[in-house]
């Protein structure tokens, strides 16, 4: 079932129906969108491809490089706090996907196995590819980026050529799992009406239309209740001959309060995901050098590759472990196993992680900003030598990390009282949410103290 | 119909120019050798092949003013890129030449006049915030000591250069106690065997997905909706 709305005459910032503003009624129902987003981010895509395979071979020389790790790659976890997944309606991916189909595309079923384990080869993926760009250096790396890029390519190619609809999107792109947890904490909201979508019998969001394209991401908005697959890509506000579509605005993290089928395998995620923040972090200090020369000493091996497993492994373990340890611990209180209350309340660090992610990410964004600037000149035959590439101050940038941090945890924290809530109807919510507040408390302050040492750049 | 199909064909022919259009980011291969005077001696910096990324085998011959090779120095080498080096106009007093080599002489501490490059890492300035933090984060020189060979006033070594563009390379000796140092620009030319490898390996992979995929489309498959 899914939750009642009534926005007909609700204000648009008090969870109104953004669909009654006529203008962005036209313009999501236009012809040209999401086609006129995503055929220029094709082309700069193709650019920087260009740039990333056969440009310089200097990071900090080569468009491709800022252009992907210091504007795109800081500025999509942004994007899915205020947008959710709007990025992969207009993905260069998804397009290459959608035409490769058009033209050759078999449309066959998605494999059983990707619907079974898709979250768990995503995480897998996830892991893998952070991973990778650490021992073979591929952010700063303009060719290694290029592979990635590449490899993502000939994948969405494979796709869909072989397979219906954006298989690949769903059930296989490392970036959607991030991506999908990320969009819950999002402020737009995509659902069908209940009380229009109980009469409908044509399924036309899902199915698609003459005039419209089935769900992308195989969403069916009639029952959808979360936001995670959802590109807003507005074909089924398109399709739809009941006008049932409703996009409203919500407050962040909102949908982390109820999550209906919360599991285990998104829950792993957003643990993971902490670890992974830590883990660009601590590699990106200064003190990541003296670890570096203790691990050595430690394995009396110097190959890199093992040294940064090992750390890689510590680093993920441990929000997970803790994450494990809370959750026995508030079993004890609310008489829960450890697998569900992990389930259940693993999705409340998902809030930390958008605004982990954003902080370590704002420092190249804000830090190495100009450098985009600096390259495209390059492209241009002109140099810009001796310049800063700074958009603000460290002190400036430091006091915005801060201050996302403080964000998330607050949003963790209520989240996770949120859920407490939901699972406690009848009492007992303070001793199941108390030592997940710890936790979210212990999450915070490690990132503040990582936040506070000297980061390393990108370009 | 015919309108998307248009827009398609566009599409994917300038994604077609873009992928295949030479680069105008190759840089110009540096020549083999270079001579310069400096402190009474003409010291040259030959490279065996042009200067790549990569591995690089070159020499450096010495002659004394009476043009007779010099048997006896200890001879050291350091290169780095020199964009590192000319953002030191904002963070330090080094003044690198970008154009033509330069000399200086050492004391004995081996500090050169107003040029420290050889014995302590210089930040790299470009692209980097105006914070000290930042700073620190430098490219380090590539230093190696030179062995003599079996020519008399011939000292050869190799050098890995990691990429392509300005590096300046930074000759100093020792003779009797007193050191000499010359710097060379040279520019090192871009390779893309291997990136061209890998997008011709791409392509083949990609045309051979799509090859297929339009092959089996003409079996009728279930569509599961």
């Amino acid at each position: 079932m899914t939750t009642p709305i009534n926005t007909q005459n609700t204000s648009l910032l008090n969870g109104g129906n953004l669909l009654n503003n006529k203008w962005i009624n036209r313009f999501l129902r236009s012809r040209w969108y999401p086609g006129i987003i995503q055929w220029p981010t094709l082309l700069i895509f193709m650019l920087i491809m260009f740039q990333l395979v056969l440009g310089p071979d200097s990071a900090h020389d080569n468009f491709g490089t800022a252009m992907t790790w210091v504007l795109w790659w800081p500025v999509l976890p942004i994007i899915f706090l205020f947008l959710g997944r709007f990025w992969c309606a207009i993905c260069p991916f998804a397009t290459i996907n959608d035409l490769v189909q058009k033209f050759v595309g078999n449309n066959r079923p998605v494999p059983k196995f990707l619907k079974k384990y898709g979250i768990w080869i995503i995480d897998a993926l996830f892991i893998l590819i952070t991973w990778s760009d650490h021992v073979f250096g591929v952010v700063e790396n303009p060719l290694g980026s290029g592979i990635l890029m590449l490899t993502l390519t000939t994948s969405v190619i494979a796709s869909g050529s072989f397979f219906e609809r954006r298989t690949f999107c769903r059930y296989v792109c490392f970036l959607g799992g991030l991506s999908g947890n990320y969009a819950r904490t999002g402020m737009l909201s995509l659902r069908g009406t209940p009380e229009i979508c109980a009469t409908c019998t044509i399924a036309a969001c899902y199915k698609g239309t003459d005039q419209s394209a089935p769900c992308p991401l195989f969403e069916f908005p009639k029952t959808m209740t979360s936001s995670a697959n959802c590109v807003l890509c507005a074909e089924c506000i398109k399709g739809c001959p009941n006008d049932s579509i409703q996009l409203t605005l919500r407050p962040p993290t909102k949908e982390l309060w109820f999550i209906r089928k919360p599991k285990m395998e998104e829950a792993f995620l957003s643990a993971v995901i902490m670890g992974i923040v830590f883990v660009q972090n601590v590699t990106m200090l200064e003190v990541w050098t003296g670890m570096l020369n203790w691990l050595e000493q430690v394995t009396g091996t110097t190959n890199y590759a093992i040294t940064f497993s090992i750390t890689f492994a510590i680093a993920i373990i441990i929000p997970v472990a803790l994450l494990g340890l809370t959750s026995w611990i508030a079993g004890k209180f609310n008489k829960t196993s450890l697998i569900e209350n992990f389930t259940r309340f693993g999705y409340a660090i998902i809030a930390l992680d958008v605004a982990a992610h954003i902080a370590h990410n704002l420092f190249h964004l804000l830090a190495e900003g100009k450098s985009i600037f600096y390259t495209a000149l390059g492209l241009l035959g002109m140099e810009a030598h001796g310049a800063s590439p700074a958009i603000l101050s460290m002190g400036e940038i430091q006091a915005l990390q801060f201050g996302l941090i403080a964000l998330g945890f607050l949003g963790s924290l209520y989240t996770a009282y949120r859920i407490s809530k939901s699972i406690n109807p009848n009492g007992k919510i303070w001793s199941t949410f108390v030592p997940y507040a710890a936790l979210m408390v212990l999450l915070t302050i490690m990132n503040v103290v990582l936040f506070t040492l000297p980061m390393a750049m990108r370009m | 119909m015919n309108r998307m199909m248009r827009r398609n064909t566009a599409v994917l022919l300038i994604t077609a120019i873009l992928l295949l259009m030479p680069t105008a980011a190759l840089a110009d291969g540096g020549g083999n050798g270079n001579t310069v005077t400096a402190n009474g001696f003409q010291i040259e910096l030959v490279f065996k092949e042009p200067v790549t990324v990569g591995e690089n085998e070159f020499h450096i011959q010495i002659t004394d003013s009476m043009g007779m090779p010099v048997t006896d120095a200890e001879v050291e080498v350091s290169a780095m890129p020199a964009e590192g080096m000319s953002a030191h106009d904002e963070t330090s007093e080094m003044e690198m030449p970008t154009e033509a080599p330069s000399v200086g002489v050492m004391t004995s501490n081996n500090s050169m006049d107003g040029m420290d490059m050889a014995t302590e890492a210089p930040t790299t300035g470009v692209m980097r915030p105006n914070e000290p933090a930042a700073q620190e984060h430098g490219e380090e020189a590539l230093t190696i000591m030179l062995e003599p060979t079996a020519e008399l006033g011939e000292y050869a070594g190799e050098m890995h250069f990691e990429t392509s563009g300005e590096w300046m390379f930074n000759v100093h000796f020792t003779i009797n106690g007193e050191t000499t140092a010359v710097d060379f620009p040279i520019e090192i030319a871009r390779t893309l065997g291997l990136n061209y490898a890998v997008l011709a390996g791409f392509l083949g992979i990609n045309g051979t997905v799509i090859a297929t995929a339009a092959f089996l489309k003409r079996k009728p498959v279930v569509v599961r909706k």
